[in-house]
């Protein structure tokens, strides 16, 4: 929700925001139109620089999977609500764990460009059918997310300007989404990739050198500084403890947990950062690649908290909450506080680049998705040449950019945090049950990948549909209907085990694949392709 | 490949390997979540000062994922590439004794003596690539 502006920062620090964030993406356009594929070559394209190193990597990776939700977002909970808000901290770096454990190696030794690719080598049957579902739940993950990222831009201008105007609001979503789509329909992954990498080495300085300061400010003593936030929060101890934000009773409680399940099994199955564990030439890169990312993602994640917890100590709970009832203004408050006007235009500037790279990962995952899966595989049956496919890729990069800016603009209330837990939710009922299964599960069938892919991404929706999200809570779509007959925010918890269920349905009520199938796609998995 | 014992155990300590520590890593998150709603109690108790055993048990995730990382790349580098690379040496070796023999039987037509040409092509970039290409991890 964008609510009342009091705007958080003085005109110095808007003018150096204004004139850092112009500077990365004059700078960014410029490297994604030199990077930008010079021939018609679809790898290029879907997958960048193949032989970067993995320290590159890691850092485009560890862009691509955090988002300003991470920065603003998370340490606004933990701000507003500590504990509670400290374990979303926490989920995030888990989840990486599953990529790291589970999905990276098998999926880059068996894909090509796409999930779609992998599907294809692991289902001797029905692979259109299977491709046109997948690129429907990819489309719809991507695009909320996309338009979570946009509304999330808005909210941000909030806090510069007070409440905008609705020449600006779409001043704002239409700046940003063009260049999301230049850099995605120009530059592809090249052009990606490198926004990502400023992006995360921005993010990850920026936040370590803030929580240092908090630190320094608390003489590098923990304790003090959980001391500061209870007393300042005025909670208490309660604020250190569970239960400030999910405590209400079992069904807050559910929802929570709910909530955590779709993180730590949806954030590993997002389609733009399975399409970047894709990129690495050899496993031996790709893994250490994860490596990195998942220590740079814990660091974010700790620096995270740090800020926090340092906000409220240092600020108080009140007057976070009075700039901004999510808390999302907490880190730009503290670092005026800190750092003054030069540290709040780089940390808002840094949170405008996460929200481009981000949304441009995003643009880029749906328009190859759309592209290889549902252009070239499904309407032309696999006999597309490259020329068509990238100029098809490049147009669906448009259209989706626009289709994002549209619904942002429709949107532009709602709460950017709700938004992406809903993608992450979907993401981990409707991909997450075909991908585990078609790694590890030797039985699995087309049928059985149909009907989780289709009844995962289904009964999300309807659960979302019929939740306190879209009607009868004070701060839903619809405030005054009242059609929520399901009590949870977040539907993961009914949705997830519903997509496995169905999943395993579907395979065992179908005929089996031949057993070399999926004897050559293991043997593929484990030994590689190289 | 998919009959030798060699591939099989590797298959086996590798699932294996994945599962547990998967299950370790978000199992063990799972359970801390819990733990926080239903036994409040418990995750409240003081360790030191402000700091509870529900914030300790926080920072102590992310250890556990700190050595689940140590072994999983230890368990990768004692029981995963020395086999693979083996399996890997053997399946090409397996595919140039296939395609030689393959060249020699249709050595009269122009796709046999093109087919080894590019086979003879990709052995030699094979040789020169492997020479270059040396692993950095940063």
């Amino acid at each position: 929700m964008v609510r009342l502006g009091a705007s958080v920062v003085d005109r110095l620090s808007l003018q150096l925001t204004l004139v850092l964030f112009l500077s990365v993406v004059v700078v960014t356009l410029f490297t994604a139109l030199l990077t930008a594929p010079q021939r018609d070559e679809i790898g290029e394209f879907y997958l960048g620089n193949r032989t970067m190193s993995p320290l590159r990597n890691g850092l485009a990776m560890c862009g691509d999977y955090l988002s300003a939700a991470t920065l603003l977002g998370s340490t606004g909970l933990v701000a507003l609500t500590g504990y509670d808000g400290l374990l979303y901290l926490c989920g995030t770096a888990v989840a990486w764990m599953m990529v790291l454990l589970l999905i990276a190696e098998p999926l880059r030794n068996t894909g090509r460009f796409t999930l779609g690719d992998t599907l294809a080598t692991r289902l001797s049957r029905m692979q259109r059918p299977v491709r046109l579902a997948l690129a429907l739940c990819t489309l719809t993950i991507t695009v909320l997310y996309l338009v979570a990222q946009l509304v999330g831009s808005v909210a941000l201008l909030t806090q510069f300007t007070g409440e905008p105007s609705a020449a600006t609001r779409a001043l704002c979503v239409v700046v940003i989404g063009t260049v999301v789509i230049v850099y995605a329909a120009i530059g592809g992954m090249p052009g990606a990739t490198f926004i990502q990498i400023v992006k995360a080495v921005m993010l990850i300085s920026g936040v370590t050198v803030t929580a240092v300061m908090v630190l320094h400010r608390f003489d590098w003593n923990i304790e003090n500084l959980l001391a500061a936030a209870a007393d300042n929060s005025g909670q208490g101890t309660r604020f250190l403890e569970p239960g400030l934000r999910y405590g209400a009773g079992v069904t807050s409680k559910l929802d929570f947990l709910s909530l955590q399940l779709a993180i730590v099994l949806g954030l590993a199955a997002l389609p733009h950062v399975m399409m970047r564990l894709l990129a690495p030439k050899s496993v031996d890169v790709l893994r250490t690649s994860v490596v990195w990312a998942m220590g740079l993602v814990s660091l974010v994640c700790l620096a995270a908290g740090i800020l926090g917890l340092g906000a409220t100590a240092v600020l108080g709970s009140e007057t976070i909450a009075r700039n901004d009832r999510t808390g999302n203004a907490a880190v730009l408050l503290l670092a005026h506080d800190l750092g003054g006007a030069v540290l709040t235009a780089l940390l808002s500037c840094l949170a405008f680049v996460t929200l481009l790279a981000v949304a441009a990962g995003l643009t880029l995952a749906a328009a190859s998705s759309l592209a290889h899966d549902l252009y070239g595989e499904v309407i032309r049956r696999g006999r597309a040449t490259e020329t068509e496919e990238l100029a098809v890729a490049r147009l669906a990069a448009a259209v989706i950019g626009v289709l994002g800016m549209l619904l942002a603009l429709v949107s532009w209330g709602a709460n950017s945090a709700t938004l992406a837990f809903l993608a992450f939710a979907i993401a981990a009922s409707a991909i997450l049950p075909t991908l585990v299964f078609s790694l590890f599960w030797r039985r699995f069938t087309a049928q059985g990948a149909l009907l989780s892919l289709c009844g995962g991404l289904l009964c999300s929706v309807v659960l979302v549909v019929f939740s306190p999200v879209v009607s009868a809570a004070p701060a839903a779509l619809y405030p005054d209907a009242d059609f929520a007959w399901f009590p949870l925010q977040n539907p993961g918890i009914v949705s997830i085990p519903a997509g496995f269920l169905l999943g395993w349905l579907g395979s065992i009520l179908s005929r089996p694949e031949p057993k070399e199938t999926y004897e050559d796609f293991e043997v593929r998995s484990l030994v590689g392709a190289d | 490949m998919s009959g030798l014992p060699a591939y099989q155990e590797l298959r086996r300590t590798h699932r294996r390997f994945g599962v547990r520590a998967t299950a370790v890593a978000v199992g063990g998150f799972l359970l801390y979540v819990l733990l926080s709603s239903f036994l409040p109690g418990l995750m409240n108790t003081s360790v030191s000062g402000h700091l509870t055993v529900g914030l300790a048990l926080g920072l102590g995730q992310f250890v556990l994922m700190g050595l689940i990382v140590w072994r999983y790349l230890v368990h990768v580098r004692t029981d995963v590439t020395p086999v693979v690379r083996g399996l890997r040496g053997l399946a090409r070796h397996q595919e140039n004794a296939r395609r030689r023999h393959g060249a020699l039987q249709e050595r009269t037509t122009r796709r046999g003596a093109f087919e080894e040409r590019t086979s003879q092509r990709g052995a030699f970039e094979e040789r020169t690539s492997r020479r270059g290409a040396e692993f950095r991890p940063w």
